[in-house]
């Protein structure tokens, strides 16, 4: 359980009111080994304050620096908000299983994201997409509160929209007096867009109403439990299976998980 | 197994604490606790088991995995036990409750640096039960005994004047080379005087110590005999909706008591205690059966009442741990069964699940 320690490179906040920011890492050591797979977390230490389980938000295609996206909620990221380039932090890990990227292959997919939610998912796009011939068409979901909430912008108009056969469906559940797009939550838009399941994977994150709906649309659109990919945040303290904090029945979510088919989910008790 | 005497227990224990720190059971403020001493003068021989487990030694309450020195400097120096530690009348249910929580925190893809460092640094001097308590102890349920020794460097065996000494390990053998080193203290043969010779031809002396450890191997367990837990973890699979746990969890305090003192309980937190320039971090001791345990932002709680808590508890040791490491995580020490306020501890829990009266 002993962190390696990690510069901030650089912090970009993705919200307007500042309350997601990607911090870009490198680790002080370069040697430090680590290397991850879309869906894996970290365990992100502010030294003083303690840990907390975080997504890793870039894609292992495009291994350094190491990217979290981090929504200040409470005291260790408050902390790390209050951080500029140049401070260190702590990162161990990669924890938990990845995202099926291998059986996805050959597939449509379909991802659908919400607020915060888009950081796990993000790294699984970018991987996708630098692998494009691998994989078949591609919509992106992805909904927040308000447009300012929307994170990763920049991929969310000027990179994603333009990858082949790859289209970015963003909706918001209020607009503003600029927002032309969908005003919707997300499970509403996404049966608007009305999918088809045929050959099709979806992969969902977000706060957790958010997934326990779009479950029921991806249902009632068709999609089989096997073809429904989710993640799953319950509190971690270790992130290796030691701590006895994050089970579900027998499977811990720090080691099992955090992704789970929808097919696994109905195997566990609803404890989470 | 060779024979030490009663009257040179004493002089054993003082070449122990000589040889290492010594951690052995004393009468502390009434109660019998594990503690560190220097001479025999201060261990008792007439306990039960320690209130508190010998987990505490390998894990303890709060410890301190590291120092720091926080950003922008940034350091870290890892803090690592380093003394040779002799654990002195460890009982068969401590000792396997010791092999549940290796499978914990060496088992898997990722091995505990703290555990394993105090687990390979402590020789383990077993004591068989002469007298399990009537009320409490029920170990046979879980298939260990009054005399299983897995997992001790060297087993006592006591046998009224004498006690029956057995060496497990070469680490056992080592520290008992050291403690006779000087002659002070020596052990002598089972069986009757010339058996001795005879004792490398299996004879005398190698049946006399077999007697007394199968005596101990089937010496009756009250509790334990009658609760045998069997397929009671598959039976399990589709209990979790069962309305006993909310039945049952109405009495829990949630003092975490049962957690507290049960020898295979692991659940901690990790905090961090910054000083002026620098800071440790720690884990504690941490309980399933607290109200904040799972809170998460937002004030989502997915284990809300005492019914999913209570639950929790039991369903880990008697079923959820089953599946992952095929072995139930409790070794049926009695701590709960003697401790909980409100007797709502594994003995009872284990006798409702299987509608056997655990009164006879
Ligand atoms: C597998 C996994 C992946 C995650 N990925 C990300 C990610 O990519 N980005 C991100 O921003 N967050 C992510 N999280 C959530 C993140 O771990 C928490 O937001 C963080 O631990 C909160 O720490 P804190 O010290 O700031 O809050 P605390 O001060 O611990 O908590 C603030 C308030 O929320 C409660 N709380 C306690 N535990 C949690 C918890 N686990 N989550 C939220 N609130 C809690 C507290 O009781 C308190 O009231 C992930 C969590 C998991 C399990
Ligand atoms: S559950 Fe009770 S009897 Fe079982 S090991 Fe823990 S304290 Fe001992
Ligand atoms: S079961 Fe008993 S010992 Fe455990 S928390 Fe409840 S009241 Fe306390
Ligand atoms: S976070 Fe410790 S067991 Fe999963």
């Amino acid at each position: 359980m002993m962190p390696h320690l990690a510069r901030i490179e650089e912090i970009v906040a993705e919200t307007a009111s500042g309350d997601v920011k990607t911090f870009r890492v490198q680790f002080l050591d370069p040697e430090t080994s680590f290397s991850h797979l879309p869906g894996q977390c970290a365990m992100v230490s502010v030294l003083g304050v303690g840990e907390a389980m975080i997504s890793i938000s870039s894609s292992p295609t495009r291994p350094r620096p190491l990217e979290l996206a981090v929504k200040q909620v409470g005291r260790l990221t408050a902390r790390l908000h209050e951080m500029e380039p140049g401070d260190v932090i702590g990162v161990r890990g990669p924890y938990g299983n990845h995202f099926p990227f291998e059986d996805m292959k050959g597939k449509d997919l379909l991802f659908i994201g919400g607020g915060i939610g888009l950081a796990p998912l993000r790294s699984l796009i970018n991987y996708v997409l630098d692998n494009r011939g691998d994989y078949g068409k591609i919509d992106i979901i992805y909904g927040a509160r308000s447009p300012g909430d929307l994170c990763f912008k920049r991929e969310l108009y000027d990179v994603w929209p333009l990858a082949p056969d790859t289209r970015v469906l963003l909706t918001v559940d209020r607009g503003d007096e600029e927002w032309k797009g969908a005003v919707a939550l997300v499970p509403h838009f996404l049966e608007q867009v009305h999918p088809e399941p045929e050959g099709k994977l979806a992969i969902t994150c977000g706060p957790p109403i958010m997934i326990k709906f779009t479950l029921e649309s991806l249902k009632k659109l068709g999609f089989a439990d096997e073809q429904i990919v989710t993640t799953l945040e319950l509190k971690m303290q270790c992130g290796i299976g030691k701590c006895g904090r994050c089970n579900i029945g027998s499977r811990y979510v720090c080691l099992d998980g955090p992704v789970f088919t929808l097919a696994q989910l109905e195997t566990m008790p609803a404890e989470y | 197994m060779r024979r030490l005497e009663r009257k040179d227990m004493r002089a054993f224990l003082d070449k122990l604490a000589s040889a290492a720190s010594l951690v052995a059971p004393v009468r502390e403020d009434g109660v019998v606790v594990f503690r560190p001493v220097s001479s025999g003068e201060q261990v008792v021989l007439d306990y039960v088991n320690p209130v508190r487990s010998a987990k505490e030694l390998f894990f303890p309450q709060t410890e301190v995995m590291f120092r720091f020195l926080p950003s922008p400097v940034a350091g870290i120096t890892p803090v690592q036990p380093d003394r040779q530690t002799v654990l002195f009348g460890i009982r068969p249910c401590d000792l396997a409750a010791l092999s549940l929580l290796d499978e914990v925190f060496l088992g898997g893809d990722y091995r505990d640096a703290c555990w394993a460092r105090r687990r390979e640094l402590t020789t383990l001097v077993g004591m068989a039960c002469e007298q399990p308590d009537e009320s409490s102890c029920f170990c046979t349920a879980f298939g260990i005994t009054p005399g299983t020794a897995d997992g001790a460097d060297i087993m006592l065996y006591p046998a009224g004047e004498w006690l029956g000494v057995e060496v497990l390990t070469p680490r056992g053998q080592a520290l008992l080379d050291r403690v006779l080193s000087d002659g002070a203290v020596a052990l002598g043969e089972i069986g009757p005087p010339g058996a001795a010779s005879q004792a490398g031809a299996g004879g005398g002396a190698g049946e006399a110590g077999d007697r007394l450890q199968q005596e101990y191997l089937k010496r009756p367990v009250r509790l334990g005999d009658r609760l045998r837990v069997g397929d009671l973890a598959k039976e399990l699979d589709d209990r979790f909706d069962d309305p006993y746990w909310e039945e049952a969890s109405r009495r829990c305090l949630g003092c975490g008591i049962c957690t507290y003192l049960c020898p295979t309980c692991h659940c901690f937190l990790v905090t961090d205690v910054p000083k002026r320039d620098d800071g440790v971090r720690l884990r504690c001791w941490d309980s399933c059966q607290f109200k904040d345990f799972l809170l998460m932002a937002g004030g989502h709680n997915p284990r809300p009442t005492k019914k999913e808590r209570t639950r929790q508890r039991f369903m880990h040791k008697l079923n959820y741990f089953v599946h992952r490491y095929g072995r139930y995580l409790c070794t049926g020490c009695g701590r709960c069964v003697q401790h909980c306020p409100v007797g709502l501890d594994m003995a009872t829990v284990i006798a409702d699940l299987r509608g056997v009266s655990e009164h006879v």
